[in-house]
């Protein structure tokens, strides 16, 4: 499903010096995988799940998904990519604040040119699975940090990806709410060949991965299966 | 597609009302004043054009040329008077009748109301050169021209008096240190000429012009032609005319010289105000742009979130395009209402008939249009150039 091999990001810092993000990071990832991304602050989780997401462009390396070279493809073509086969929950939702919760889970077919009607249907079903049919015409300034991340969920859900991506998706909310939070994205994995990759400091969602990759300094420091 | 980016471009727009109507204020201007001139123009053009035709076309008026008149303003022998035009008119036999005609300047009162007015002294042809009628008293006759009686052009007749009421005829006025009885005042001219406003004058016997200015100079004669004689041909003669008898260059013009230079007065004049519209459209334009330079700005986490989503960057362009052509329409629109208001104001001011033409209004919108277009790509492109990681980093 997803192969980098030999991916390297060197960042510019503002005084010229450069500092490497990632170093010769080599990994596969197969289909209904789901890995949780562990190690310290710093260590370049982050920068890791931004190339897997399309997100950035590594410095040097190949990053394939479904086999397919993303180096190799033009703005239209990855833009695709994010569009259909990735998804990304991240730990500040990144909802749109001028919109309403079901025009922000309808975001993604929108730019997949799914007429109105169809995609009013698909994302009123995707709030509903995370329990939030009651508050679609909501703002996310009116929600709660919890809900806002459910309807973050609900995006994801409605767009149908092969991959989700979370970025500490329970990092900004308090035990309570991430416990909700926990028991949703149980429901996600569960989805039928849906491959799941979670950035975490979460010790409860990285035991419940089937696998766990632990990254220092840009490096791979240990890969191992629960 | 298309109605989501409209309604998204209108929603993001009404965010910042004010913002949004600042920067539409160029674009409004300036599309109103390309409305309203295009309009007065018109307007004015066909007033003035309809004056110089209802005076039919077998009219021809001549005036000293201006270098010889300023400087020998006092020698007698060298200026065109009121005399030489008549004797014009009995030695052309192609000449019906001919109207000289003396103006200047100065004050008129009348127990205590002052006025400045332009003075015409005139002969007993005047009212048929000029189609000019009487509305209460009487003209000036040919019996009159050596008596101290005036005419009123309707509109000083209201200035001087208050109202024009039939209590004024027999009144007297002071011209300079002269008493003038008013015998008669002339209906409102409807043909609107700013240089020449036939209604703001004082209209009093040529002999007793010369002697109240002190010069029998005339200012110029009109004289009608006969049937069938050519303007043209009648211009030249009555030219060599002067030439040969006074040794005077006068200069004459037929009716349709005049219509053509009043037409391409109108077109100059209406090049220099589209000049002058274009910059304010230009200004509004660089408005609208540093509208969207701030909005793109500010949406950077938005353009960041529609990217992670799957928005191309062709959709980032189209969105924020859009949003500058909306912008630059609405000012667009609303400068075409203020435009027609101030037209349509104006015309009920200024006596004439409102023309807006059609076009006027095409090229407004079609320019709005294309503005926001132009200063709306700069900023468009700069959003769909972020990197999707530098967009997400803003909080
Ligand atoms: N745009 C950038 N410019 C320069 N350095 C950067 C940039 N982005 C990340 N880095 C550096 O790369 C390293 C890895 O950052 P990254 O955000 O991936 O860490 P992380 O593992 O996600 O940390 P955390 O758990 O705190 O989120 C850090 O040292 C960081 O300072
Ligand atoms: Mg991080």
């Amino acid at each position: 499903m997803i192969a980098l091999s030999g991916i390297n990001k060197i960042f510019k810092r503002p005084d010229g010096r450069q500092v490497f993000g990632l170093k010769d990071i080599n990994l596969e990832i197969g289909q209904g995988e789901f890995a949780a991304i562990v190690g310290p602050s710093g260590s370049g989780k982050s920068t890791l799940m931004n190339i897997l997401g399309c997100l950035d462009k590594p410095t040097s390396g190949q990053y394939k998904i479904k086999g397919q070279l993303i180096g190799d493809k033009s703005d239209k073509e990855i833009s695709a990519i994010r569009n259909k086969e990735i998804s990304f929950i991240f730990q500040s939702y990144n909802l749109l604040t001028k919109l309403n919760a079901i025009e922000n889970v309808e975001l993604p077919l929108v730019y997949r040119k799914i007429p109105l009607n169809t995609r009013r249907t698909e994302a009123y079903r995707a709030l509903c699975q995370v329990g939030l049919q009651d508050r679609m015409l909501y703002k996310p300034s009116h929600l709660s940090g919890g809900q806002q991340q459910r309807v973050a969920i609900a995006r994801t859900l409605a767009s149908k990806p092969s991959v989700i991506l979370g970025d500490e998706p329970t990092g900004a909310l308090d035990p309570a709410t991430r416990n909700e939070i926990l028991n949703i994205i149980k429901d996600l994995v569960a989805l039928k060949g849906i491959t799941v990759v979670l950035v975490t400091h979460d010790m409860d969602i990285a035991n419940m991965a089937k696998r766990v990759i632990k990254i220092s300094e840009g490096l791979i420091i240990e890969d191992y299966k629960n | 597609m298309f109605s989501l980016t409209l309604k998204e471009a209108l929603r993001s727009l009404s965010a910042s009302k004010f913002q949004t109507f600042i920067a539409l204020l160029g674009i409004l201007v300036g599309v109103a004043s390309v409305v309203g001139m295009f309009s007065i123009g018109e307007s004015a053009k066909e007033k003035s054009l309809a004056g110089l035709k209802a005076l039919g076309t077998d009219v021809i008026t001549g005036s000293m040329q201006q270098s010889n008149t300023v400087m020998r303003r006092y020698l007698d022998t060298d200026i065109l008077k009121a005399s030489d035009v008549v004797k014009m008119s009995t030695d052309n036999k192609f000449i019906l009748t001919s109207a000289p005609r003396i103006s200047n300047f100065t004050t008129v009162s009348h127990s205590g109301t002052v006025s400045n007015a332009n003075i015409a002294g005139i002969t007993d042809k005047f009212d048929i050169l000029y189609k000019q009628t009487i509305k209460l008293g009487r003209r000036l006759t040919q019996f009159d021209m050596e008596k101290n009686y005036c005419v009123l052009g309707y509109d000083i007749a209201g200035k001087l008096f208050g109202k024009v009421s039939d209590k004024i005829t027999g009144k007297s006025i002071n011209i300079k240190r002269s008493k003038f009885v008013v015998v008669g005042i002339y209906e409102k001219n409807k043909y609107f000429n700013s240089s020449d406003n036939l209604n703001e004058c004082v209209f009093i016997p040529i002999r007793q012009a010369e002697l109240l200015f002190e010069s029998k100079k005339l200012t110029n004669f009109k004289a009608k032609i006969k049937e069938g004689f050519s303007a043209d041909k009648a211009k030249v003669t009555i030219q060599d005319y002067f030439v040969r008898r006074l040794g005077l260059s006068v200069n004459v013009e037929t009716q349709e010289m005049l219509i053509k230079q009043a037409e391409e007065q109108s077109k100059t004049s209406s090049n220099v105000l589209l000049a002058t519209a274009s910059i304010s459209l230009i200004v509004g334009g660089i408005g609208i742009m540093n509208l969207m330079l701030v909005s793109v700005k500010e949406r950077k986490r938005e353009i960041g979130i529609r990217r992670a989503c799957g928005a191309e960057r062709s959709h980032i362009v189209t969105q924020f395009l859009s949003e500058a052509v909306i912008l630059s329409t609405i000012g667009g629109i609303l400068g075409i209402i203020l435009g027609i208001i101030i037209s349509l104001a104006i015309s009920i001011f200024a006596d004439w008939r409102p023309i807006i033409p059609l076009n006027s209004i095409v090229i407004s919108f079609a320019a709005s249009l294309l503005i926001g277009m132009a200063f709306g790509y700069m900023p468009a492109r700069k959003a769909s150039k972020i990197e999707i990681i530098d967009a997400m980093k803003m909080e």
